[in-house]
């Protein structure tokens, strides 16, 4: 499965790559929403994470909304250490499909690689069967 | 005329007066007609010798009595003044009926119904008959006693008939009159008091006014005043608008830049120590394993840390937003305890329930129920090495009060108080290090005290501790909604 993440910190992007090396799934990284956005675009990957706060002009949210006028449809998860009252529901507003604050726990984070690889499988599945 | 209002006291003292006014002018009219009469007679004799001495007599009669009249009236004596005047004219009319008979003789009588007439007019009509008999004894008496026989002429008789009709007449109408001017008086007197009245009305009118006008200006300059003190309020309610807004960005901020290297921390620790397949199957060396769990722990002691500052803020802040409802209390509990189960580990405690069947509905926030119980649970595992923590319900008046019991080291009784106070823990040196950011049970407090129930322990060192806190019970009407089961089962 390809993952996205956009995300401007290194030990965090770290974090993520360990945990998806037990998947077995490729992560690409964007430190800015404007190269994200460009890149995400043209070739849409199975899942996006994306932080809030990014090195670049754009913050997480816009990125997340301009994709969805694109009409990306890719699932979104937003991963951020925004955890006060609300900000679930600013993210969910935005178009992302999840909302994970920080500190992640690990297990979820696999449980939630897992969750989409299966969907993927299964949507690969029913277009190859069709 | 007798239906009309008997007059009042005053009214009748009113008409007194009116009387003894007309009475002084009547005397003084009278004395000057005698006083002018005696001059012409003077004037008139002095060339034809003409006027008797009679005449002089008759008019000093009339000016002593009407004199006496006047003295009488000066002195209140009223009645007697007009019995006086009477009396001075009658005498005067007397003097000239003694004398010869003739034609002054047969005039004269003739006056007497003038006489009953004023008199009528000024007293009572017992009064009059009164006159009447003087007057038919004068009459009749008075010729008689000059001629030294009695004889009645047709010309006395007629001034006696004259005499009597007169009294009649008078006696009528000064009774009408005096009801009429006295039904009058009242009236006029009456539209005195109302005109005095209206006047006094415009003054207390006028002193209002201007009592009004003086209170409308202090009025304005309260308002002008109180404008000024509201633009001041505001002008603190925006600053202190600002200093919590300020203080709510920092709090953020304060959080997301912890939580960002903590993301790492935690999740490295627990790649490291969970998950070897992540590194290639490698195993991480025992020593490493064991340094890279302090690495976890504190990880993890410095977020609960985090999440509880952030609580303690958002109760000052006011900003803890409860959401009582009608809520049932079993889904809690069973949520709560399978977290204490992995709090437990594999220490030798056993989680044991001492419930009634049915619990009863309280009125609470969910969330924030299970907050306390799992703040509590968190503190008996903590310090209880082995034997048991117990979760009890009982009924008390209107509220439930839930228990958490351990069989830890206990609590001494100075301590019982301040571990309930923000960053304190008591125990030192009586169990193992404590870990914790000392702010669970002052969390615990500031929830049930906003959800109107008490906290409290009971303990004993050595023994153990029990945790209580109330909480209101749902009015029996009300029964709890299954939504707000499913949601808290949702959030748990």
């Amino acid at each position: 499965m390809r993952i996205a993440y956009v995300e401007d910190n290194l030990a965090n992007l770290a974090l993520v790559r360990r945990v998806a090396r037990m998947g077995q799934h490729e992560v690409e990284s964007y430190a800015e929403a404007e190269a994200a956005l460009t890149a995400l675009g043209q070739n849409p990957p199975d899942l996006i994470l994306v932080d809030l706060q990014l090195a670049g002009q754009m913050d997480g949210l816009q990125l997340v909304s301009t994709l969805r006028q694109q009409g990306v449809q890719t699932p979104i998860v937003a991963v951020t250490a925004y955890a006060m009252l609300g900000d679930r529901e600013r993210c969910l507003e935005a178009g992302c499909n999840a909302y994970l604050p920080k500190p992640l726990p690990v297990s979820e984070l696999l449980a939630l690689f897992e969750t989409h690889d299966t969907e993927k499988s299964a949507a690969r599945g029913e277009r190859t069967g069709g | 005329m007798s239906t009309t209002q008997t007059p009042s006291v005053s009214d009748t003292q009113f008409a007194q007066e009116v009387r003894t006014d007309r009475l002084s002018l009547l005397w003084q009219v009278t004395l000057a007609a005698a006083i002018l009469l005696i001059w012409v007679a003077l004037t008139i004799s002095a060339t034809h010798h003409l006027v008797s001495f009679t005449w002089l007599a008759v008019c000093l009669i009339v000016v002593a009595g009407s004199a006496l009249t006047g003295w009488l009236l000066r002195r209140n004596f009223y009645r007697a003044a007009v019995w006086c005047y009477a009396g001075g004219i009658a005498t005067a009319i007397s003097l000239m009926l003694y004398s010869p008979p003739g034609l002054v003789r047969e005039a004269m009588p003739f006056a007497f119904p003038l006489l009953v007439f004023i008199v009528g007019l000024l007293l009572p009509p017992t009064a009059l008959i009164w006159l009447c008999l003087l007057i038919g004894l004068i009459v009749i008496g008075v010729p008689a006693l000059h001629d030294q026989a009695l004889s009645i002429g047709p010309h006395q008789a007629l001034a006696l008939l004259f005499t009597g009709i007169a009294a009649l007449l008078t006696a009528q109408a000064a009774g009408e009159l005096y009801t009429i001017a006295e039904w009058a008086l009242s009236h006029y007197r009456r539209e005195r008091e109302r005109k005095l009245e209206l006047h006094q009305s415009q003054i207390d009118l006028k002193k209002a006014l201007a009592r009004a006008q003086v209170l409308a200006e202090n009025l304005e300059q309260a308002n002008t005043s109180l404008a000024s003190t509201n633009v001041e309020l505001e002008r603190a309610r925006a600053t202190a608008e600002e200093a919590k807004n300020f203080r709510g960005k920092f709090l953020a901020n304060m959080s997301h830049e912890l939580r960002t290297p903590l993301n790492a921390i935690i999740g490295f620790s627990e790649t490291m120590l969970h998950f070897p397949e992540m590194y290639d199957n490698v195993p991480l060396p025992p020593e490493y394993q064991r340094d890279m769990e302090q690495v976890h722990i504190s990880g993890q002691q410095l977020l609960y840390v985090i999440n509880d500052i952030l609580d303690l803020s958002r109760v000052d802040a006011g900003k803890l937003d409860l959401q009582p409802c009608v809520m049932d209390l079993e889904p809690i509990f069973k949520a709560t305890l399978t977290t204490a189960t992995g709090l437990i580990g594999d220490r030798p405690i056993r989680l044991l329930r001492n419930l009634p069947k049915t619990l009863p509905p309280v009125y609470a926030d969910p969330n924030r129920v299970r907050q306390i119980l799992l703040n509590l649970y968190s503190n008996a595992v903590k310090f209880t090495e082995q034997g048991s923590i117990t979760l009890s319900l009982t009924s008390a008046d209107g509220d439930v009060v839930i228990g958490v019991t351990d069989t830890g080291c206990g609590i001494p009784p100075e301590e019982h108080e301040i571990i309930f106070e923000e960053f304190r823990q008591g125990r030192a040196g009586l169990c193992k290090p404590s870990t914790g950011s000392g702010l669970g049970l002052a969390i615990a407090r500031h929830l049930v005290t906003l959800m109107n129930g008490r906290i409290w322990v009971e303990s004993e060192v050595g023994v153990g501790s029990t945790f209580y806190f109330t909480l209101p019970r749902a009015p029996v009407e009300e029964i709890p909604v299954p939504d707000q089961r499913a949601s808290v089962l949702e959030r748990t």
